[in-house]
C-alpha cells in the first residue's frame, strides 16, 4: 500500500481504539505507520533516512524483518520511555507501526510477519486474485474508506466516544448513570426522560441529582427529587421508557465535611445561604417535634427516625430548603457537603 | 537438467546426498516445482562422477524408452543394434545391473509409468542404488520405499544471489532496491528468482506471484474479530447492559466478516495457478 493509505489507516485505527482526537498523538500514529518501510529506499520514509534504508535492503528483502511481530515487539519494549509522556503517545506509536504493516498483509506480495521464525509471507485473503496491487487505482477506494473510517471516528468522540453514541441510541437509564459519573464533576448533567409515574405520564428535560444505583438517578423537577429507574424498577418514582443523558453547562464541583457538636443548624444554613449545596449524612436532634415533610410520591431527601431520648436525621442529597424545617434545631453529626458553583 | 548456474546453494544437502550413496543406500530428492531438485542432482552427479561411482541417467518415458536407455549405457546394445522385446530387455538389462555398482539417475521420476516404478521397486529390492528426483511424490511403491530428502526454500542470501547472477547474464543493472523488491516476488524458488529478473527486463508487473511460501492470515483476522465477543462478557460479568449489547453487536459483525472472507474464492495452493 502507498504511504497514504498507511497513514490514513493508523490515524483512523488510533482514533477509533484509543478514543482520541489529539492532533499530536494523531499525527505520532501516522509518522509510525510510516517506519516499516524504511526497509526499501524508494518509500518517502526510506529516502528521508536514505543511508539507513539503503544498508536494509541490501541484507533483507522488502517487507520482513520491518513487517513483523518480532519488530514490533522490539518497538513496544523500546518504546517504553514514551509511555512516561503519556500512555496515549506509547499506544499511538505502536498503533501506527503494526496498521503501518499490517495493511500490507492484504497487497499480493504479502509480508514476512513472522520473520525470523518464518520467511513465509502473510497474506489476507488466501486467494491472490482478491488481493491488492500497490499503486494500483483500488488503492483510491481504500483512501476513500480510510478518511471516512477517521471523519467518523472524530465524530464519534468529539460527541462524547462511541460508547456514548450508543447508549445514548439506547435510551437506558444506564447510559445516562454512565454519563453522569464521567462528566458530573465539570459539568451539569440533564436527562430528557419520558416515563410512567403513579400520577401519570412524565416527559421533559430534568437536572441530574445524583445516582443511587448503576441503574438509578435522582432528578430535580420543580423543588422535589424523584427516583428515576427503568422500567422493571418497582420503588422508583418514574420507570423510564426513555432517557438520554446530555451534558450541560460546565459547573466547579468541591466537597468537604462539617461536624455539628450540639450546635445550631441555622448556623451550618446561613453559612452556606446563596450557594447551591447537597447535603448528605446523619445528624443527632434534640427530642422535639420536627415536622418533615414525608410523601411516598416524591424522593425524601431527610428522614427521621425517633430513638429513647434523641432523634436522628438521615440527609441524603438534601438542599438548603429542605433544611429549613431543621432551622431551630441544634444538632450533632456529620455531613458531607457538595457545593456547586457555576 | 539444463542450468547455467555454477554456484551449489545446497552444499550440506549435496553433501548428505553423496554420503548416502557412497554409503550403499539410495535416495529420493522431493520438492516443490522450481525449488532446485533438478540443480542438486546435477550438482550430485557432478560429485560422484568425480569419485568414480558409474551413473546411468536417464529420462522420464515409457518402460522401452528407458530400457534401451540403459542398455545403451550398460554397453548391451550399440544404437545400430535391433533390440530385443520389452520383457528380454528387462532381463537383460536388470542381470547386468547385478554384477556392477552404478547409480540410476532418474529426474522427474514421478512422471514414471508404474509398469517402470514397478520395475524399478523390483531392482531396489535387489540392491539397486538410485538417486531419484521428483516433485513432492505420492507415497507409494518406490517413493515410500527410498529414504527421502525434503528441498526446503533456499534462504533469501543465496536468492540474492540468484538474482545479481541472473541480472549479470542479461547484462541488466539492479539497484540494492531493485532487488529487494524482486526477492518479495519469488520466496525461497531459484527458479522464479531467474524468472523475475526476465520479467524485470521485460518491463512486466507482478501479477502472478507463483511461489508458494503463503500463510493465510484470514483465520487470524476472524480470531480476532471474534475475540470482540469477550466484550460482551465483560458486560455481563460487571452489569453494563450497554456493554452487554455493545458486545453482542460486535460478536455478529464479527460472525459476518467470517462468512464473507470464507465465502470469497480460494486460490490454487499448486505453483503457478
Amino acid at each position: 500500500m502507498t504511504a497514504k493509505n498507511h497513514f490514513l489507516f493508523s490515524i483512523a485505527a488510533s482514533s477509533l481504539t484509543l478514543g482520541t482526537i489529539d492532533p499530536f498523538v494523531l499525527l505520532l500514529a501516522g509518522a509510525m505507520s510510516l517506519l516499516p518501510d524504511i526497509d526499501s529506499s524508494k518509500s518517502v520514509i526510506g529516502k528521508i533516512f536514505f543511508p539507513l534504508s539503503r544498508l536494509i535492503e541490501r541484507y533483507f528483502p522488502h517487507r520482513t524483518f520491518t513487517h513483523s511481530f518480532f519488530m514490533t515487539a522490539i518497538l513496544a519494549i523500546g518504546a517504553i520511555p514514551l509511555a512516561f509522556e503519556g500512555t496515549e503517545f506509547y499506544f499511538a506509536a505502536l498503533i501506527g507501526f503494526f496498521c503501518g504493516w499490517f495493511l500490507d498483509v492484504f497487497t499480493k506480495a504479502g509480508v514476512s510477519a513472522f520473520y525470523p521464525m518464518s520467511m513465509a509471507r502473510l497474506v489476507i485473503p488466501a486467494n491472490p486474485a482478491l488481493r491488492l496491487s500497490t499503486g494500483s487505482k483500488n488503492e483510491w477506494f481504500f483512501s476513500v474508506i480510510f478518511l471516512a473510517l477517521f471523519v467518523i471516528s472524530f465524530q464519534l468522540h468529539s460527541s462524547g466516544g462511541v460508547m456514548q453514541i450508543f447508549t445514548s441510541l439506547l435510551a437506558q437509564p444506564t447510559g445516562v448513570a454512565e454519563l453522569y459519573l464521567a462528566h458530573s464533576n465539570k459539568n451539569r448533567i440533564y436527562v430528557n426522560l419520558s416515563g410512567q409515574t403513579s400520577a401519570g405520564q412524565i416527559s421533559g428535560k430534568y437536572e441530574v441529582v445524583s445516582l443511587l444505583s448503576n441503574n438509578t438517578f435522582l432528578i430535580r423537577k420543580e423543588n422535589s427529587l424523584l427516583l428515576v429507574g427503568d422500567s422493571q424498577c418497582l420503588h422508583c418514582h418514574v420507570r423510564s421508557d426513555s432517557a438520554k443523558g446530555e451534558i450541560g453547562e460546565a459547573i466547579y464541583v468541591s466537597t468537604q465535611e462539617v461536624r455539628l457538636n450540639d450546635q445550631p443548624i441555622s448556623k451550618f444554613i446561613e453559612h452556606f445561604s446563596g450557594r447551591e449545596i447537597l447535603v448528605s449524612g446523619e445528624l443527632t436532634l434534640p427530642n422535639e417535634e420536627v415536622n418533615i415533610p414525608n410523601s411516598q410520591m416524591q424522593f425524601n431527601a431527610i428522614t427521621i427516625a425517633a430513638n429513647l431520648d434523641s432523634k436522628t436525621a438521615r440527609l441524603q442529597n438534601a438542599s438548603l430548603e429542605d433544611l429549613r424545617p431543621l432551622f431551630r434545631l441544634t444538632a450533632s453529626g456529620s455531613l458531607i457537603v457538595k457545593t456547586i458553583t457555576q | 537438467m539444463n542450468f547455467k548456474t555454477n554456484s551449489c546453494y545446497r552444499e550440506k544437502e549435496k553433501n548428505l546426498a553423496v554420503a548416502t550413496l557412497l554409503g550403499g543406500n539410495s535416495i529420493l530428492v522431493v520438492g516443490k516445482a522450481g525449488i532446485g531438485v533438478s540443480a542438486l542432482l546435477k550438482f550430485v552427479c557432478i560429485e560422484l562422477e568425480s569419485k568414480n561411482l558409474k551413473l546411468l541417467k536417464v529420462a522420464p518415458g515409457s518402460i522401452k524408452q528407458i530400457l534401451v536407455s540403459l542398455a545403451l549405457q550398460l554397453l548391451l546394445y550399440t544404437e545400430d543394434d535391433k533390440f530385443p522385446t520389452s520383457p528380454r530387455l528387462q532381463r537383460e538389462v536388470s542381470e547386468k545391473l547385478e554384477f556392477q555398482t552404478s547409480v540410476i539417475v532418474i529426474d522427474e521420476a514421478n512422471r514414471l509409468s508404474i509398469a517402470v516404478r514397478s520395475w524399478l521397486e523390483e531392482l531396489h529390492e535387489n540392491g539397486q542404488l538410485f538417486l531419484l528426483g521428483a516433485k513432492p511424490a505420492l507415497a507409494r511403491d518406490i517413493f515410500l520405499k527410498l529414504p527421502r530428502m525434503e528441498l526446503k526454500p533456499l534462504d533469501y542470501e543465496f536468492i540474492r544471489k540468484i538474482i545479481s547472477e541472473t541480472a549479470e547474464e542479461l547484462q541488466i543493472e539492479l539497484t540494492p532496491a531493485d532487488v529487494a523488491t524482486l526477492q518479495e516476488r519469488c520466496g525461497g524458488n531459484p527458479m522464479l528468482a531467474r524468472r523475475v529478473v526476465r520479467e524485470y527486463q521485460i518491463g512486466l508487473k507482478p501479477n502472478a506471484l507463483d511461489h508458494t511460501e503463503w500463510i493465510n492470515g484470514t483465520p487470524f483476522l476472524i480470531a480476532a474479530l471474534i475475540c470482540l465477543t469477550m466484550i460482551r462478557f465483560i458486560g455481563r460479568g460487571i452489569g453494563d447492559t450497554n456493554l452487554y449489547i455493545f458486545g453482542g453487536m460486535l460478536a455478529v459483525v464479527g460472525s459476518l466478516v467470517r462468512l464473507f472472507m470464507f465465502s470469497l474464492p480460494k486460490g490454487s495452493k499448486k505453483l503457478g495457478e
